[in-house]
């Protein structure tokens, strides 16, 4: 029995998954069609990208509230350099004005040595304001609607490109932080900094790379998204940042550091999407969706503490990253 | 002996951090092949030398060898690269990998980047059969107890192939079995021509597997012997080595009746069966080296941590304390070590740190009476001469001497009638540790009870009235400071004396 509860406490993201699933299919007609799917699983694309790049930074110890302001920025810039440069030369432009945002953060929290809760919030107003700033805080329009009715085209009838992409990319991911030295290597920067750092390992480095890594998918996935839309504003993905933080946690991933998978998260942003999805397909207002994701991020948090606090004191984990483990050292 | 035999050779050492000197002048010299013990009280610079050896701490002063050839260790990574391995107290491992991750951490084994798992598996089980420990290396290594992970840090060094290897406390969180089994391994690694440095303040461990000792007191070096032909009290007479000076004011209060009875406590960790009691009017020393479990009995009497075991009467009364909140209304107050941590509120000012425990007494419909709580900081302040006398100062930028005043000042707004203090005099100067003490007088001579935890042999016979040795989580009984010397006290708190 007890091995019984252990084996579904492990694999509660897919079980929970699953019974999302299940239960919306019973209750909601069509639910299980390849439109519907398609279309979740294109939403949940912008999402799963950002929520890729922060898990990596989530394992390692870090975080980042920056996501969101980088997804409209370099939507923006992949918008309206259009018109000069021609869309493909835009939209390399636009990942690469989120990579070179992400690596701001990553020298600043290992540069100044600052919590990067703080930092990337910081960064995140700033990145905002510049949005606002380079627009006039108006959306603007690409130049081509037919290319972006081509980037939503659906194909096998469930994968769009960015859903593709995402699913491609988090496949990988997990084949990184599984099979290799530096994906270990993560996990030992953001479980124990300081074994790490004493071990040989270049804590700074790897911190640095996850807010490169987390800022160009940001900026892959904004990029995207104003592809898809034929639209770059300001206002995009401003609440997008707490979505991916849950879709991540809801996947087991560790705000604390030092634990967390990719098909975690995976499966966290698809339980998002199949949830959203079935309640609007319900006519389930809005206000009462977020109640429900908001239960769903307590029971995934709850359970996961079960599992990992057997034999240890339940009190000494922080709820959230207070200190940076950098500059004290590993002790929190 | 040529100088290529000597693995270490480190010449006058000096650190100095910021009002401290932690190490003045000190040689140390290990030779390949033997096991080379050092030992000290508290504080006389065992760990600092350690830190020193292993590029975490740059020495102030002095040169370093490592096999002949002078070196500069600026970061951990370059005594590493030279071979020296250091093996932690405090266990320097990764909770969230497996064993087998952990013994090859920052040096895992591979192909462009991607682990070889099944190498890396085979090398982690060679090593620990090697070592003769069960432990399972695809094991989470946070599943393990202190004492497996304590082995798995060793095999971590271990497997590096070093020359020299630090071992800081090892048996501290050992059973006698293991001890066995880590020696024979220690004994493996030295005739295998490593140096190993053993850190211990196990004196019998230190004469059954040392070759040499060296002996640090106030972060000098005194002496460094072969083991051959010394004894442990020799040992003891090195590391105390000082007169016993006067500098403490003797409490002369009058001593009534027990206040705090403790009972065969047990926490089922880090203490058993400890039992004392502190009188009215008498300042009770609780003593013993680091992770003895004094600060454990400390919590553990004010609530802080569960006791599965034994009872506590307070003025004759049994009181069962779940909570601080609850040993405060018992009367009971703990002034706790971390200062900084625990004790103030740093961005507070010395009135709002004082009056925080009583602030409900202070309160009129829900107000604060301004007056009430100006007039009872300003009190504190000119009683305990906080300086400088400005209750709005915040406490962050006061002394450490005057933060601990504080602190205590604290506490007693809230009328105590048994006062702990773990260890009041850490980190402040001399003249606010004599201010400490002379304030402690005062509050026994009005009839409080005091327990003081304290690491420092001088300052518990000058200023405490009876004192009871802690060692390995038991607790001697009160012995009356006229029966106590510094060197019985060492010996009860290492073991070579059973009290």
């Amino acid at each position: 029995m007890p091995r019984m509860i252990a084996l579904v406490l492990k694999h509660r993201v897919a079980i929970i998954l699953a019974l999302t699933l299940t239960i919306s299919g019973l209750i909601v007609p069509g639910y299980l069609s390849g439109t519907t799917l398609s279309l979740g699983l294109d939403r949940a694309a912008a999402i799963g990208l950002i929520a890729t790049g922060l898990t990596v930074l989530l394992i390692a110890g870090q975080i980042d509230l920056s996501g969101g302001a980088i997804f409209a920025l370099a939507g923006i810039v992949s918008v309206i350099l259009q018109p000069s440069i021609g869309i493909l030369p835009a939209a390399f432009v636009g990942v690469l004005v989120g990579g070179l945002s992400g690596a701001i953060n990553g020298l600043l929290v290992v540069g100044l040595k600052v919590n990067s809760l703080v930092l990337t919030l910081a960064t995140m107003l700033i990145f905002r304001a510049v949005a606002h700033w380079i627009t006039n805080s108006q959306p603007v329009s690409g130049i081509d609607i037919m290319f972006s009715l081509a980037m939503a085209q659906i194909y096998l009838d469930i994968f769009s490109i960015r859903s593709t992409l995402f699913i491609v990319l988090i496949v990988l991911l997990h084949v990184w932080l599984t099979r290799t030295i530096p994906g270990r290597n993560v996990f030992a920067v953001g479980s124990n900094p300081t074994a790490a750092e004493e071990s040989g390992i270049p804590a700074g480095r790897i911190i640095f790379f996850g807010f490169v890594f987390a800022g160009s998918l940001a900026g892959v996935a904004g990029v995207l998204q104003s592809l898809v839309t034929n639209t770059g504003s300001p206002v995009f993905g401003s609440e997008l940042t707490v979505a991916v933080i849950a879709a991540v946690v809801v996947g087991g991933t560790r705000l604390e550091g030092g634990r967390g998978s990719a098909l975690g998260t995976l499966g966290g942003v698809l339980i998002m999407a199949a949830l959203t999805m079935a309640m609007e397909f319900q006519s389930v207002p809005a206000y009462i969706q977020q109640v429900v994701s908001g239960l769903i991020l307590i029971l995934l948090v709850v359970l996961d503490r079960t599992v990992h606090t057997r034999g240890r004191t339940a009190g000494a984990i922080p709820l959230l990253v207070t200190k940076n483990p950098i500059t004290t050292g590993g002790k929190t | 002996m040529n100088s290529a035999d000597y693995a270490l050779n480190m010449r006058g050492i000096s650190k100095t951090f910021p009002g401290v000197k932690a190490l003045s002048d000190v040689n140390f010299s290990v030779k390949f092949g033997t096991v080379h013990a050092v030992v000290g009280e508290n504080g006389a610079g065992k760990s600092t030398l350690m830190k020193v050896l292993s590029g975490s701490y740059q020495p102030t002063s002095g040169t370093i060898e490592v096999g002949g050839v002078e070196a500069r260790l600026r970061r951990p990574a370059d005594a590493q690269a030279l071979g020296i391995r250091m093996v932690h107290q405090e266990l320097n491992l990764v909770p969230d990998l497996t064993v087998a991750e952990n013994v090859y951490l920052g040096r895992m084994p591979g192909k462009w980047g991607f682990l070889d798992k099944k190498d890396m598996l085979q090398k982690a089980t060679t090593v620990l059969k090697e070592q003769g420990t069960a432990i399972d290396p695809q094991e989470r290594l946070g599943n393990l107890s202190i004492s497996q992970q304590q082995l798995v840090e060793i095999a971590k060094a271990y497997a590096a192939d070093p020359r020299i290897i630090v071992l800081d406390e090892p048996t501290s969180s050992l059973s006698e079995h293991e001890t066995a089994a880590l020696f024979r391994i220690l004994r493996k690694m030295r005739d295998a021509g490593i140096a190993i440095v053993y850190i211990s303040h196990r004196l019998k461990e230190v004469l059954e597997i040392a070759d040499e000792v060296t002996v640090l007191r106030d972060g000098s070096m005194i002496e460094t012997r072969p083991i051959a032909g010394v004894s442990a009290s020799d040992m003891i007479q090195l590391m105390v080595g000082r007169e016993v000076s006067n500098v403490f004011p003797k409490s002369p209060a009058k001593i009534g009746e027990p206040v705090l009875r403790v009972n065969a406590i047990s926490d089922g960790v880090n203490f058993r069966d400890v039992s004392f009691d502190v009188r009215e009017g008498e300042i009770l020393g609780l003593i013993g080296l680091v992770g003895a479990g004094r600060t454990e009995v400390a919590r553990a009497i004010f609530g802080l941590a569960n006791v599965v075991q034994g009872t506590l009467t307070l003025n004759g009364k049994n009181v069962i304390i779940n909570s601080p909140a609850e040993a405060v209304k018992a009367g009971i107050a703990y002034v706790p070590e971390d200062r900084k941590g625990d004790g103030i509120i740093p961005a507070m000012s010395i009135r709002e740190n004082i009056s925080l425990p009583v602030l409900k007494r202070l309160t009129t419909l829900g107000r604060i009476r301004r007056n009430a709580d100006r007039s009872l900081a300003d009190q504190y302040v000119k009683k305990f001469s906080i300086s400088p006398p400005d209750p709005e100062r915040r406490v962050n930028l006061l002394s450490g001497g005057n933060q601990q005043k504080t602190v205590i000042a604290k506490w007693l707004a809230a009328t105590p009638s048994v006062l702990i203090l773990d260890e009041p005099t850490r980190g402040v100067d001399v003249g606010a540790k004599a201010e400490i003490h002379h304030i402690i007088g005062q509050l026994v001579a009005d009839g409080m009870a005091v327990v003081m935890i304290s690491s420092e042999l001088p300052e518990v016979l000058g200023v405490c009235d009876r004192i009871v040795v802690m060692r390995d989580g038991q607790a001697s009984p009160p012995i009356d400071r006229q029966d106590l010397t510094e060197e019985r006290i060492m010996a009860l708190a290492t073991g070579e004396e059973v009290a």
